[in-house]
């Protein structure tokens, strides 16, 4: 019932009610009204008779107190009386006898008195009169009648004189007239009252009268109403219910009677006309269940046959269910369908996820004839179903658009194509065609649609799955292919994937990884071995508590018991916000750690280069270096220092239990061309040799256990090789890996050795410097300070010739001092930069014969003969005093080195724009090594030092710098043999760049 | 002196003027001179006759006053001929060298030929209470 109906219906009961309630009231009116009125009238005349009573019983009372005021003013008057006579008599007799009226008066008066008052005090005229009869009495009594009885009890004469004034009489009489005057008020009162009684009496006879009658008239009214409103109408409504009771259906009482019987005979003509439309209702009711009768016979039909739909329906889900991947599903799928559509031929295509196409995958009834492999949506009939993504008919020829390869010469004229629509997204196209006279219609439509639909579900779930084995597959390659171990774990740290990196680095296989703990398969012992409980180890405490870390310098284990550097990661996995386990990352860091030790070693050794003081000192620290950084066992270092050129060792390292063995191998001398050591030597390459070591482990039968790995690495210094380093070690591996390295370190050495080489050459030649300086300086200085003390130590007098050869022997060293001190001050100027030339022009020839004249006595004293050949005069611009020291040099020289009777010549001539100054001697000559050197300071030649010849092995290097001062250059001719040719050149355009 | 011979000096210098100022001196002083102007001189002249003392340059061709001193030490004739050597070097090393040798004393380079003569003397005079 709707909230206005019920609104309605509510109004219509309020509407009934409130009718029934006006009749009621209206009945209830009547009943009422009747009464009321009887009572009213009877207990109004009660009433009223009743007040009249007790009017009468009020006048009663008064007319009772009026006697009893009468009463108490008679008792007063005669005790008045009383007083007044018994005084009268005590006077006139004197006898007390007589005074007895007196006192019995005088003792009653004043409560009686009192009396009085009391009773007239309800009207004012009776109060009045008795308070004056009360005043006057007192007055009597006390002012008359007490002090003429005390007077005459003295004086009774008096007392009857005073008596005889007459004045006590007056007093009597006054109070009685009062006395009279209250007897008439209230004998008046008292009529009037009886007067009053007598007209109440009267009314209340005629108020009785009025009531009876009113009441009679009001009963009979009653009973006429009730005749005509109620009995006749109930009469009436007896005799319909009765015809009712008969099934009179029809009947119905004439409308009337007052309030509620109206009210009951509409009720019963309502009830009356509603019993007959009820039954009239229950026919029409009967006549359509009737009817739907027929109705629901027919529907159960259809539920049947839409049960066995459903069966049929459930029966392709199981089938479906059975079939997991997409050409499974879609032969099921295009078999049910075709069945239930009774195609003839078919075929069904599911979209390729990864593109988007449809790609065929079942066919049905066209063995031979494949369609089409894939589909475009957009093209054709099947095309045009899966762009609009709704069923599409079609039928041959009209539409012209066939299924590719479904007609041919099959006479299919009638094709549906079906999309495989699930969640929005189209999965599929199911394609369908039928001969000619069996047309697709819209119930094969709507039969087949809840067979798409599953079909839809099923290929929606089947390439899903595909999608995820392919993302797996494709995962698995991805994990494949990183070198970084990759390892996935549950929360209590067992391994639930591991990946060929990871597989690769521990030497397990998937199988034996996979549901172990992965601290204890793989990371079970600390590097030194000691068991590494999972609670210290924070891989394992931070898969257990989700934390993320990164480690480095962590060492795992294989499966074959060793162990691997790792630089490890784990990070937390979580499903749906909880922790579902971990990824642990392991970066195989060893090659990269053996690049650290490399380098860590490397600088070792150039540490220890830089700090050793000599070859010796540095070559046991090294091979320690580089055994200890680099794992080596033994390390040698030969030398080519034998009797015949086989190595020595000149130093070894073994580490502690090998120094035995390491002793005996470097006891042995290697010849050239044995072994890694002597190979080396030889061929100036870094040798392997895997198994020498072994070998001489076995050799020495010793119980030292076996050494593989053996590299000797030349060190190539300036002169090819000088020594060479070997090391042996484990296995080849190590050495094959260490090769790189070992030849940098030799490669150091041989630096470090060449250096100390150049450092002791430059210390030598420091050192003869000195003592050649030492010597030529000192030289000259002894010769003249021994001479001089020696003539100062004799007798004064003129210079003897003896002493005067002193003192000339004294100049020369004196001069000798001063040249090599020049000599000195020149190499210094040359090196300050500060060498100053003065330039003009010099005539080489002229200044060769110079040199030549001066040194003539030198030449002579060794008998040597000097030719001078100048064929030409050429100028130059020099410095004639520097140039004329170069020749003097040369020429010193060539006398100095040419033996006695040898043979000096002088050349001067003009090449191109050059000078040439020759000189050639006879004398030792200059050996192949010796004129790479010759011009360098301090050198001097072997044939020097050979022959006796004294110098400071400066003339040649200032010959050098004065020729290279004047951009000219000098050198010695090649040439083995005695006699050697020096030539100087010089430009005769030497103003061009001169300096000065 | 005079009562006994006149003692030898060999003196081997190949530096002239310092030659003939040893010698001399050393002859003003008393003494036979033998003069050598190198080495191999001075051992043919110790071999020829073997003088009583040797005063060698350190720094002469061909043999120098080291090895000179070693080859006289060497020889029995001249085993007990006491060496003086005149150095121009300066270094330890260097007059470690020359006692190494074998030479009794060494002189600096320049030196007073007054303090040159009284060495002879006091080198000779060291080496006489083994003589009769």
């Amino acid at each position: 019932m709707s909230p206005e109906q019920d609104c309605a219906a509510r109004r219509s009961l309020g509407g009934i009610g409130a009718t029934e309630t006006a009749v009621r009231i209206g009945l209830t009116a009547r009943a009422l009204l009747t009464s009321t009125l009887l009572t009213a009238v009877m207990v109004g005349g009660l009433v009223v008779l009743t007040a009249s009573f007790a009017s009468l019983r009020s006048v009663e009372r008064e007319n009772s107190h009026a006697q009893d005021v009468l009463a108490a003013a008679y008792a007063l008057e005669k005790s008045v009386l009383g007083l007044q006579s018994g005084i009268n008599g005590y006077l006139l007799t004197g006898d007390n006898r007589f005074l007895r009226p007196y006192l019995t008066g005088s003792g009653s008066y004043r409560s009686e008195q009192q009396e009085l008052l009391k009773l007239a005090d309800h009207d004012r005229t009776a109060r009045r009169l008795a308070g004056s009869i009360g005043a006057a009495i007192t007055r009597y009594a006390v002012s008359w009648a007490g002090p003429v009885l005390r007077l005459s009890r003295t004086d009774p004469a008096a007392a009857r004189s005073a008596d005889m004034t007459g004045h006590g009489r007056g007093q009597v009489d006054a109070i009685l007239a009062k006395f009279a005057a209250l007897e008439n008020h209230e004998k008046s009162v008292a009529r009037a009252q009886q007067h009053n009684a007598g007209a109440h009496g009267a009314g209340i006879y005629a108020l009785g009268l009025a009531v009876a009658a009113a009441s009679g008239l009001l009963i009979f009214l009653h009973a006429v109403g009730l005749q005509r409103d109620v009995v006749r109408p109930a009469n009436r409504l007896a005799a319909a219910v009765s015809s009712l009771r008969r099934g009179d259906l029809a009947a119905r009482v004439r409308p009337g009677g007052a309030a509620e019987m109206g009210e009951l005979t509409s009720g019963f003509n309502e009830m009356a006309a509603a019993l007959e439309a009820s039954r009239n209702e229950a026919e029409r009711r009967n006549a359509e269940l009737q009817v739907k009768q027929a109705d629901l016979e027919h529907a159960l039909e259809v539920v049947e046959e839409q049960r066995a739909k459903a069966e049929a329906l459930h029966g392709f889900g199981g089938l479906l269910a059975a079939q997991l991947r997409v050409q499974g599903v879609a032969e099921v799928a295009l078999c049910a369908i075709g069945d239930t559509a009774r195609a003839q031929t078919g075929a069904l295509y599911v979209i390729d996820e990864r593109n988007g196409s449809f790609q065929l995958e079942a066919t049905r009834g066209l063995a031979g004839r494949e369609p089409a492999a894939q589909l475009s949506p957009g093209h054709g009939l099947a095309g045009r179903a899966l762009a609009e993504e709704r069923p599409v008919r079609g039928t041959f020829p009209e539409s012209g658009m066939r299924l590719p390869g479904m007609a041919g010469d099959h006479h299919s004229r009638h094709e549906l194509h079906l999309p495989l629509l699930h969640r929005g997204r189209t999965l599929g196209l199911v394609s369908l065609s039928r001969p000619p006279d069996e047309e697709f219609t819209a119930l094969d439509m709507a039969a087949l649609g809840p067979f798409a639909e599953h079909a839809a579900v099923a290929c929606s779930e089947a390439v899903e799955l595909r999608r995820a084995e392919r993302l797996a597959a494709e995962l698995q390659a991805l994990m494949d292919s990183t070198d970084e171990g990759i390892i996935r774990t549950d929360l209590i740290g067992h391994i639930t994937f591991a990946n060929r990196a990871a597989l690769t680095q521990t030497g397990y296989t998937a199988a034996e990884l996979l549901g172990q703990d992965a601290h204890e398969m793989i990371h079970h012992s600390r590097p030194d071995g000691s068991r590494y409980p999972g609670e210290d180890c924070p891989v394992a405490c931070a898969i257990r508590d989700g934390d993320g870390i990164r480690l480095s310098g962590e060492v795992f284990w294989r499966k074959d018991g060793s162990q691997f550097p790792v630089d490890c990661s784990s990070y937390p996995v979580r499903e749906g916000g909880a922790l579902a386990g971990a990824v642990v990352t392991l970066l195989d860091v060893s090659v990269r750690t053996m690049a650290e030790r490399q380098l860590a070693t490397e600088y070792q050794v150039a540490q220890v280069l830089a700090t050793a003081e000599s070859v010796p000192d540095a070559l046991p620290r090294l091979l320690l270096a580089a055994c200890r950084g680099l794992g080596w066992q033994m390390g040698f270092a030969w030398a080519p220092t034998g009797p015949d050129g086989e190595l020595q060792c000149a130093a070894f390292h073994a580490v502690p239990g090998r120094e035995a063995q390491a002793a005996l191998l470097a006891g042995e001398l290697v010849p050239p061309g044995r072994g890694p050591a002597g190979k080396a030597l030889q061929g100036g390459e870094p040798v392997f040799a895997c198994g020498r070591a072994e070998m001489i482990t076995k050799a020495h039968a010793a119980p030292w256990p076996p050494l593989t790995g053996d590299l000797a690495v030349p060190v190539t210094g300036r002169d090819g090789v000088g020594s060479v380093l070997e090391f042996i070690g484990h296995d080849n591996a190590q050495a094959t890996g260490l090769l790189e390295t070992m030849a940098t370190i030799a490669s150091q050495f041989a630096q470090y050795a060449e250096g100390k080489r150049a450092e002791g050459a430059a210390a030598r030649m420091k050192d003869d410097f000195v003592a050649t300086v030492s010597h030529e300086l000192r030289t000259p200085l002894t010769a003249i300070d021994g001479w001089l003390h020696i003539v100062l130590g004799e007798e004064p007098g003129p210079l003897t010739d003896e002493q005067r050869k002193f003192l000339t022997t004294v100049k020369d060293n004196s001069e000798r001092l001063m040249r090599l001190v020049g000599d000195l001050l020149l190499i210094g100027q040359v090196d300050a930069g500060t060498l100053g030339l003065e330039r003009g022009a010099v005539d080489m020839a002229q200044l060769a014969a110079e040199t030549v004249t001066l040194f003539a006595p030198a030449a002579a004293a060794k008998r040597i003969e000097v030719v001078t050949d100048s064929r030409a005069a050429p100028v130059v611009h020099g410095d004639r005093l520097r140039l004329g020291q170069l020749l003097g040099n040369l020429f010193s020289n060539a006398i100095k080195f040419t033996p006695p009777g040898g043979k000096i010549g002088v050349g001067v001539r003009q090449k191109c724009d050059a000078c040439l100054v020759e000189i050639t001697d006879t004398g030792i000559g200059v050996p192949a090594a010796d004129r790479e050197h010759l011009f360098e300071r301090f050198y001097r030649g072997s044939g020097a030092a050979s022959h006796g010849i004294s110098g400071t092995g400066l003339g040649l290097a200032i010959c050098k710098v004065i020729a290279d001062a004047h951009e000219g250059q000098i050198r010695v001719e090649d040439g083995d043999g005695p006699g050697t040719t020096f030539v100087l050149e010089l430009p005769l355009s030497a103003r061009r760049g001169a300096r000065a | 002196m005079t009562a006994q011979r006149r003692k030898k000096v060999l003196i081997a210098e190949d530096e002239q003027s310092i030659r003939e100022l040893i010698a001399y001196r050393l002859t003003q002083s008393g003494y036979t001179v033998m003069e050598a102007s190198d080495g191999e001189e001075a051992l043919r002249l110790a071999a020829a006759d073997t003088p009583d003392i040797a005063v060698l340059d350190v720094m002469m061709p061909h043999l120098d006053g080291y090895q000179v001193t070693a080859r006289l030490k060497e020889a029995p004739g001249t085993a007990r001929v006491p060496v003086i050597l005149l150095t121009a070097r300066v270094q330890e090393a260097d007059i470690t060298q020359g006692f190494d040798a074998g030479a009794d004393d060494y002189l600096r380079k320049p030196f007073n030929p007054d303090e040159l003569v009284s060495r002879v003397r006091a080198v000779l005079s060291r080496a006489e209470p083994a003589s009769p």
